[in-house]
């Protein structure tokens, strides 16, 4: 630790004013979990890990000692600590291992922001990373496990470890693109007596289509669509933001649409994707049930919740991954629903946040790819547990159970928050930046 | 160039999604909620149930009807004491089939699943036990009734007549309710059909019945007296009608009180004719016949005519011989309560109270008036004729020593099933306590077995 008394400051102490008091929440979220679950409350001493964790994280973040966004972190203990809570009356075990996972991401987070000292020096790892993130997709769909057997191979395992390499690929993939558009607006930028109204043609954009392009196949093939909407998402976010026409936004979407119609055409999964969500009730097919369940969940959840640790969520499948906010939506009603959205509206608001406050146009990108996908992948599972649009499996960030997904978001965390740091300097004096 | 713009622009569109996702949450959490947790989809009122012992069902003096006991180590059964003398009203709770009268209807009291969902004492409590429901059954008296029908098919009702408390409600052939399961191939087979609880869902022709209305309307009315006198020859043309009297010589001169007391077919005719088929229908809506009868278990409308509506000649044949007429033994019940009553028509009801685990009582019926009949003076007038027929008249068999019953019964042939055999009436005639009403379906002569049956009940009840 270094010695410098960080804590003086005042954004450190509403860090962590806030961490006490969405820790103070989960630890009687947690007891009331208990006691509905009818658990001795010994057990809940291990959610103390959960606060515990990110105060930790929060103190070890401030040996750089410069300012720093501090309202991000807050929000995603008490995210991770209300999905412990979830996890719990789902699977005991599951939920103890997924305490290891955020204290290790917490970890991980940590290490980030201090390995990264300068986020924007990643930008010349950019087609390294565009080149990793499409090699793990494609040794993943040849050599991936899948957790059923006709099921999408999501995992790459070494022996008795296992992890999603969608999950990295994402990070990769929002680093390469970042980077690849930062330097088209460089390469603008020197050219002189150009309009202010250039911006990078689409012709530039070929490497990255190429890129996105074989993801999105590979993804499509492995009918792992959580992952092809996600990145899709992305894509289309960073090419408006680079490109800053609407146009080629549209066009993208009608792709998409006449690429969804295909495969609604030639992929009976995706045809059976759809038909569920036309229609859960009448449908047949195997999976109408998980979003029967799901919509059962958030009806017997009503304006207040039935309660925490009294829901019943014995019959929903993949209740601690990708239907977690169903299991939110019986418990906690309504009421709770709308906090847990209020609370990723405000994470990806600051994190945007960041992204227009940065100096550096890297940097500023990949906070944006960054908070695009956080929001992108939340905006996807919520819509997709209600029925708003098809389900697809992809993770709640911070909250559905999976080490792969806690420790990447944690790391995307732990990126922003490097990039939050103002560069040349701190506010307290006498000390340098690194 | 900047792209920050842009940025912002990207922020604001993925920030308005999650508005958006407001929408799918109010509509599956607040406008559908109840229709989702009804679903056929959703096993979690199953679940729920097992985690919760059921309340019990009492009688008015706290003797139990149904109630939850511990089976072998971890199992639980349903008893009921009172079996098939009282299976109709308590009704069942099985595993299989489901659930019926009292069991059916007050499911959620006995559950007390509104407030299992609502109370923070389910997290400290690890079993969750229903309300207990007290009936106006007396559980004697039942039993009573139940053992006079015998073997015999047809239903007993009585009711307090002063609030309306359904004393006793026996139909039979009846069945063992903690069976239902067991026994359910053999229910459905019998052709007696032993699940219909016929005091309340078989309406039956009431043959002379309409006659109380009658009398009612003339005496309250002033169009006759008791001590009017009527001549009977046996036969006569009454509103161009031909009516046969029995016996054949016919009855010769005969008071209103007779004719009432005797059925005096020609003097009941005569009076319903010039009564007419309005006023008669005023007097049959006014008992409640018309209307759509509530009670706590499933109950059928009885089945009448507009008088108005028919022609001349079915005008006679349905005030004598009732027919197009088809009432519940309850409706005749509630008639006989009513007369009783001061001509006070109060609502029958079988759910005194319900109380939760820890005796406080959460609802508390209140008796209902539900509108006056005729006048107190005319309803005493009734009572006596009512008395006649008891002493000397057609319900001779209902009456018992020490108490003055007071009554009529009749029969009437239905198709298929014969002759039924009724009675209604009341007891003490004086200060009455007890309203009954019997049918006994193919028992025929004219109505003898009925009172002679009601008779036992209002030994049961009043000894």
């Amino acid at each position: 630790m270094v010695s410098v008394r960080g804590s003086r400051d005042s954004g450190a102490q509403l860090e962590r004013a806030l961490l006490l008091l969405g820790g103070g929440v989960v630890v009687i979220g947690f007891l009331l979990t208990s006691l509905g679950m009818g658990e001795s409350w010994v057990r809940t001493v291990r959610i103390f890990l959960v606060p515990g964790a990110f105060l930790l994280a929060s103190f070890a973040l401030d040996g750089i000692h410069s300012p720093r966004e501090r309202l991000i972190l807050p929000m995603v203990a008490l995210l991770c600590g209300v999905g412990i809570c979830c996890l719990w009356l789902v699977d005991d075990w599951q939920m103890s291992k997924q305490l290891l996972w955020i204290t290790l991401g917490a970890a991980l987070l940590v290490g980030t922001y201090h390995v990264v000292p300068e986020p924007a020096r990643l930008g010349r790892y950019k087609y390294l990373c565009g080149a990793i993130a499409a090699a793990l997709i494609v040794v993943t769909m040849i050599w991936g496990r899948a957790a059923t057997q006709d099921g999408p191979k999501l995992w790459l395992g070494f022996g008795p470890f296992s992890f999603q390499p969608a999950e990295a690929a994402k990070l990769l993939m929002s680093i390469f693109l970042a980077g690849f558009l930062a330097e088209r607006f460089k390469a603008q930028r020197v050219a002189p007596g150009e309009r202010s109204r250039a911006s990078p043609s689409i012709r530039y954009m070929g490497p990255v289509i190429l890129v996105v392009g074989l993801c999105l196949a590979m993804f499509v093939l492995q009918s792992d669509l959580g992952a092809a909407m996600l990145f899709f998402g992305l894509f289309v976010a960073m090419l408006y933001v680079g490109v800053g026409r609407l146009q080629y936004v549209l066009m993208s979407i009608a792709l998409f649409l006449a690429g969804a119609g295909l495969a609604y055409q030639y992929s009976p999964k995706v045809a059976s994707r759809v038909s569920i969500w036309l229609d859960p009730w009448g449908s047949g097919d195997y999976g109408a049930g998980q979003i029967r369940e799901s919509l059962l969940c958030f009806g017997e959840g009503g304006i207040f919740g039935t309660g925490l640790g009294l829901g019943m969520v014995g019959r929903l499948p993949a209740a601690s991954t990708d239907l977690i906010f169903a299991v939110i939506g019986e418990q906690m009603g309504m009421l709770g629903c709308t906090a847990i959205l209020l609370l990723y509206a405000m994470l990806v608001y600051r994190s945007f946040r960041i992204a227009w406050r940065s100096e550096d146009a890297f940097s500023s990108l990949l906070a944006t790819a960054l908070a695009t996908v956080l929001a992108v992948q939340t905006l996807t599972i919520i819509g997709g547990v209600t029925r708003l649009i098809p389900l697809t499996g992809i993770t709640l960030p911070f909250v559905s159970y999976g080490g792969s997904s806690m420790a990447t978001n944690l790391v995307a965390v732990g990126l922003l928050l490097a990039i939050s740091r103002q560069p040349g300097g701190s506010s307290v004096p006498g000390v340098t930046d690194i | 160039m900047d792209f920050r713009p842009n940025v912002r622009k990207l922020a604001i569109a993925l920030l308005c999604g999650f508005l958006v996702l407001l929408a799918p949450l109010t509509y599956w959490q607040v406008l559908v909620a109840t229709r989702l947790q009804a679903s056929s989809y959703n096993e979690r009122a199953k679940a729920r149930r097992k985690a919760i012992r059921r309340g019990s069902i009492f009688d008015r003096n706290g003797g139990v009807l149904a109630e939850t006991q511990p089976f072998g180590s971890d199992l639980e059964e349903r008893v009921y004491p009172l079996d098939e003398a009282a299976a109709h009203v308590v009704g069942y709770y099985a595993r299989v089939h489901g659930r019926d009268g009292i069991e059916r209807t007050q499911d959620d009291a006995l559950m007390a699943l509104g407030q299992y969902l609502t109370s923070p004492k389910r997290l400290f409590s690890p079993r969750w036990v229903g309300c207990d429901v007290m009936l106006t059954l007396d559980a004697e008296a039942q039993q009573a009734a139940h053992v006079e029908l015998g073997r015999r098919r047809g239903a007993v009702v009585a009711v307090d007549p002063r609030t309306g408390e359904i004393l006793v409600m026996v139909s039979a052939p009846s069945f063992h309710p903690a069976l239902v399961d067991e026994e359910w191939p053999r229910i459905r087979q019998r052709g007696d059909a032993p699940l219909l609880n016929r005091a309340t869902a078989r309406p039956y022709r009431p043959g002379g019945a309409l006659q109380l209305i009658i009398a009612t309307a003339a005496i309250d009315l002033g169009a006759a007296r008791a001590s009017d006198t009527f001549t009977c020859r046996g036969s006569a043309d009454v509103g161009g009608m031909p009516v046969d009297c029995s016996p054949r010589r016919g009855h010769g001169q005969i008071s209103l009180t007779g004719a009432f007391a005797q059925s005096c077919r020609i003097a009941l005719a005569t009076l319903a004719t010039r009564l007419g088929p309005e006023r008669l229908d005023e007097y049959i809506r006014r008992f409640g016949w018309r209307g759509a009868p509530e009670l706590e278990i499933p109950v059928r409308r009885s089945a009448v005519r507009e008088l108005t509506a028919v022609g001349r000649a079915d005008f006679v044949a349905a005030c004598l011989d009732g027919h197009g007429v088809r009432l519940t033994p309850l409706a005749m019940c509630s008639a006989a309560a009513s007369i009783a009553n001061g001509g006070v028509r109060m609502q029958p009801y079988l759910v005194r109270s319900v109380a939760d685990v820890n005796g406080r009582v959460l609802n508390q019926t209140p008796p209902r008036r539900l509108g006056r009949v005729c006048s107190s003076w005319a309803a005493a007038e009734l009572g006596a004729l009512m008395t006649s027929a008891v002493r000397r008249g057609t319900a001779r068999r209902a009456g018992i020593s020490d108490v003055e019953v007071a009554g009529i019964a009749g029969s009437a042939e239905e198709p298929d099933v014969g002759a039924n055999s009724w009675f209604l009436g009341f007891a003490p005639a004086d200060s009455p306590e007890v309203a009954v009403a019997v049918v006994i379906e193919d028992g025929g002569g004219s109505g003898e077995q009925a009172a002679k049956l009601a008779g036992g009940v209002f030994e049961a009840m009043l000894r």
